[in-house]
């Protein structure tokens, strides 16, 4: 029997005249790893909160969700709260309580668990979680991978049987958001719990879901395991930019037969049907030289005194109105480089040149205005005010005319507060209120956290369509994806050094590790392809597929 | 028995508040002075060399009251000298020593105390009284912290964008009022978020139960018997009116007595209990060190 079902489920908002869900209906199986996929504003987050009785909004509902065969509105309080767990996006607002055992006490404490019976569950579930180290810990004193990774022990200490999950992963790093998947899957296999998971960051997901849930316009479309679903996938789908490599590969050539999932499913199924008679595209062509916009060179930064160098002899340069992406991993220093770029901060050696006059010669205004801008990285910091116009108007009066060659119309944001916009839209406001500072150069701090794949091209438009009005782009960012699709030349900082930095296509082809999965698949096939496009470029050039039959 | 640290803070805190309220309450030089030793001695015991800037503070505070107290005090004998044509009596002096060495006593315990008591025991005494106040408190505590930060981040971000001028007070002041106007809009965002991190996992659903790391053993059991005895031994001896010293206009010490021996000696011994805890476990330590 279904664990968790929802039968011809329909909610309306308030004051609303589309429904956010329409007739849906799904079910899952005790022990699936579910995936539910689909564009911003899909009503992803409203299907989760229905399955969750404390969560539900206020709302008209018609339909029903089932948990285990009964309606959802007749468990008992405890028993609804501890057998559902949710995790939320946001990893330090979740935290109730300022040490780590308290917030792993505090469901079972709500739940009039004894006190013998909480020690040995703690013990138990922080031992599982690798987190004895940290429980006598300030929750506020952990990395974001550590937090989210607390959140998910303090539900799982409840001993539920479904987790679900709101896009969990949207505001960690790579790396921090793999372990996190990773212990998902652990859970899912070691003890069957069912989950439930809506996620943007599908590259790592798709391949151990097992099944998978499309969501268009508040309707659940598809639901089918991911092979067989992905297969069926319309190649126009809003969804498709968001799947994997190997997915988008083998939807952008066409392909039959079973779709492949992960790298090593494309490199061993797909790759070798393709043809191999020309290897590689020909080199970009270099983009003429220009005077710098930015030059570094030997700088050297600490924060304290006695402290270790985080900026570590860091030289490099970025041409008037090129795109440069910084790619690095945790604590490489990319951060403090744009803080100390931006003049927040000041390098106790070295030398910063911006548009060819020491940075030391700015006086801190006429840094700011009409040259250097900084784009944080939590953008809700820009925000003031309580509308997006309002926003704009702080800065420029007549934003309008100001904005009118800006690539994107926010025009229908206008009346809205920046809090209540979706992270791609607050993204792209924070980005015309920086504009309007007339920056020539524009520093950005991990632009592309937490967006969805169709946010994230219109960011990659709106920033060429800046380029082209001749502002030069520093971005520093974790999104290899983006950095090889987008960029003009990559520059990868370690230890707060740059290592290397080429023009994408050969930056990306050298690294063997650091490397995008659309480079990772065509090695050894093809030469110098690190994006599908590029891949399918060749294919053109090669003479197209020539599949002789279906295998 | 463990250090003092680690015993149940209900048993720590009965001993620093019972000894300093003594502290506070008796104007007697001797049990002051005795107070001030202990005090001293256990946070020594605890920080070594470190805090030189709170002993100076601690010995020289009390210091300027002795030396002070003469010149508003009017009261007394024995006349010193005479500044400004007021007399300065050397019993207004020794009045002012004492309640100078009372304020130190206090400083000390109290240092000893916020030292000792985390977040976390706090917690778990306020705990006792209410626990649902107790998880106010703790989210509260928690909350100001998260607010400090955003609204760093905020200031941080809106200088990078070029929105402060330099050195321009009447843009300071605008801009941390429009600060603080949004962290208020974000602060009630986060507290809706929290909000439903606490329902999605419970709370409200009845009757809270509530964990803890403390236990109170027998240790602790014979720690906050010992200081109640003595806690009740000294003040009987107090009540008693053999310690009463007489200050103005002369000074009258009372005549030695077994009584006064006797709670001079209760009360070292109840001031002196962490200095004991602390030193007991040190010992033992070294003992089970030396057999490895």
């Amino acid at each position: 029997m279904a664990l968790l079902a929802a039968e011809h489920l329909t909610v309306r908002f308030p004051e609303c005249s589309t429904p956010v869900l329409s007739d849906v209906s799904f079910s899952l199986e005790p022990g699936d790893f579910a995936v539910i996929c689909g564009a911003t504003g899909c009503g992803k987050t409203t299907l989760l909160r229905m399955c969750k009785r404390e969560l539900i909004p206020r709302c008209t509902q018609s339909g029903s969700v089932l948990f285990d065969g009964r309606l959802l509105a007749d468990y008992d309080d405890r028993t609804a709260a501890s057998q559902i767990g949710f995790v939320m996006q946001h990893p330090e607002q979740q935290i109730v309580t300022d040490r780590v055992w308290h917030e792993l006490a505090f469901g079972l404490e709500n739940l009039g668990t004894p006190p013998e019976i909480m020690r040995r569950r703690i013990a138990e579930i922080a031992s599982y979680f690798g987190m004895e180290e940290w429980l006598d810990r300030d929750p506020a004193s952990l990395s974001g991978g550590q937090k989210q990774l607390l959140n998910l022990a303090s539900v799982m200490i409840m001993q539920p049987r479904l987790l679900l999950l709101d896009e969990p992963t949207a505001q960690l790093d790579p790396i921090a958001a793999a372990d996190f998947l990773t212990t998902l899957q652990r859970l899912n296999r070691d003890f069957s719990i069912t989950i439930l998971l809506a996620e943007h960051r599908l590259e790592d997901v798709i391949p151990v879901c097992t099944q998978l849930l499309l969501m268009e316009r508040g309707k659940v479309v598809m639901q089918d395991a991911p092979r067989r679903l992905l297969r069926q996938l319309p190649a126009d789908s809003p969804v498709t930019a968001g799947m994997p490599a190997a997915v988008r590969l083998y939807h952008a050539l066409g392909m039959q037969g079973e779709c492949p999932l992960s790298v090593s499913d494309a490199r061993n199924d797909l790759m070798p049907r393709l043809p191999v008679n020309i290897r590689s595209l020909p080199e970009p062509e270099p983009r003429p030289q220009t005077s710098p916009a930015l030059t570094v060179r030997d700088a050297f930064f600490r924060y304290e005194r006695s402290g270790r160098d985080i900026l570590n002899g860091l030289s490099f340069s970025v041409q008037t109105g090129e795109f440069y992406c910084m790619i690095g991993g945790n604590g490489a220093g990319k951060s403090t480089m744009l803080a100390v770029l931006s003049g927040i901060r000041k390098c106790y050696a070295g030398k910063i040149e911006i548009f060819g006059k020491p940075i030391r010669d700015y006086k801190q205004r006429s840094l700011h205005q009409q040259c250097v801008t900084l784009l944080p990285q939590d953008v809700q910091t820009v925000f003031l005010c309580n509308t997006a116009a309002e926003e704009l108007a702080e800065i420029d009066r007549n934003y309008e005319t100001a904005l009118a060659d800006f690539p994107f119309d926010l025009s229908p944001l206008y009346g809205q507060h920046p809090y209540d916009l979706s992270g791609g839209e607050q993204q792209l406001l924070a980005l015309a209120k920086v504009m309007l500072t007339r920056p020539r150069l524009l520093l950005l701090d991990e632009p592309t956290k937490g967006l969805d794949a169709q946010s994230k091209l219109r960011l990659a438009e709106v920033l060429h369509g800046l380029q082209a009005q001749g502002v030069t782009v520093l971005m520093v960012t974790h999104d290899i994806e983006f950095a090889a699709c987008h960029a003009d030349r990559c520059g990868f900082l370690s230890r707060g050094a740059l290592i290397s930095a080429d023009v994408p296509q050969r930056f990306f082809a050298e690294n063997a590790f650091y490397t995008t999965a659309a480079s990772r698949i065509s090695r050894g096939f093809y030469q110098q392809t690190v994006t599908v496009g590029q891949i399918v470029r060749l294919v053109q050039e090669n003479g197209g597929l020539h599949e002789v039959a279906c295998d | 028995m463990r250090a003092f640290d680690a015993m149940n803070p209900a048993a720590v805190t009965a001993q620093i508040l019972l000894t300093a309220c003594i502290t506070v309450f008796c104007l007697e030089p001797v049990l002051l002075l005795i107070s001030l030793l202990c005090a001293m001695a256990f946070f020594i015991m605890r920080s070594g060399r470190k805090h030189i800037g709170f002993h100076i503070a601690a010995i020289g505070l009390p210091l300027l009251f002795a030396l002070l107290n003469p010149l508003w005090n009017q009261h007394g004998t024995t006349v010193l000298f005479v500044i400004n044509q007021r007399a300065y009596t050397e019993e207004a002096l020794f009045y002012g020593a004492v309640t100078g060495l009372r304020l130190a006593a206090v400083l000390y315990w109290f240092r000893n105390f916020s030292d000792l008591m985390t977040s976390e025991k706090l917690f778990y005494l306020f705990r006792g009284f209410s626990p649902k106040l107790a998880l106010i408190f703790c989210m509260a505590v928690r909350n100001l912290t998260l607010f400090r930060e955003q609204m760093h981040r905020i200031q941080t971000a809106q200088r990078g964008l070029g929105l402060y001028r330099e050195g321009h007070l009447l843009d300071d002041v605008r801009g941390g009022l429009r600060v603080f106007s949004i962290l208020v809009t974000w602060a009630l965002e986060n507290g809706i978020i929290t909000a439903n991190s606490m329902a999605a996992r419970g709370y409200g659903t009845g009757k809270r139960s509530s964990f803890t790391y403390f236990r109170f053993g027998k240790a602790d059991a014979i720690l906050v018997g010992a200081v109640l005895l003595l806690t009740a031994l000294t003040v009987c001896g107090i009540m008693s009116g053999r310690l009463d010293w007489q200050y103005y206009p002369q000074r009258i010490a009372p005549a030695f007595s077994l009584p006064y021996a006797g709670t001079a000696a209760a009360y070292a011994l109840l001031a002196l209990l962490p200095v004991l805890c602390e030193g007991k476990e040190a010992l033992t330590w070294h003992c089970l060190r030396q057999s490895i």
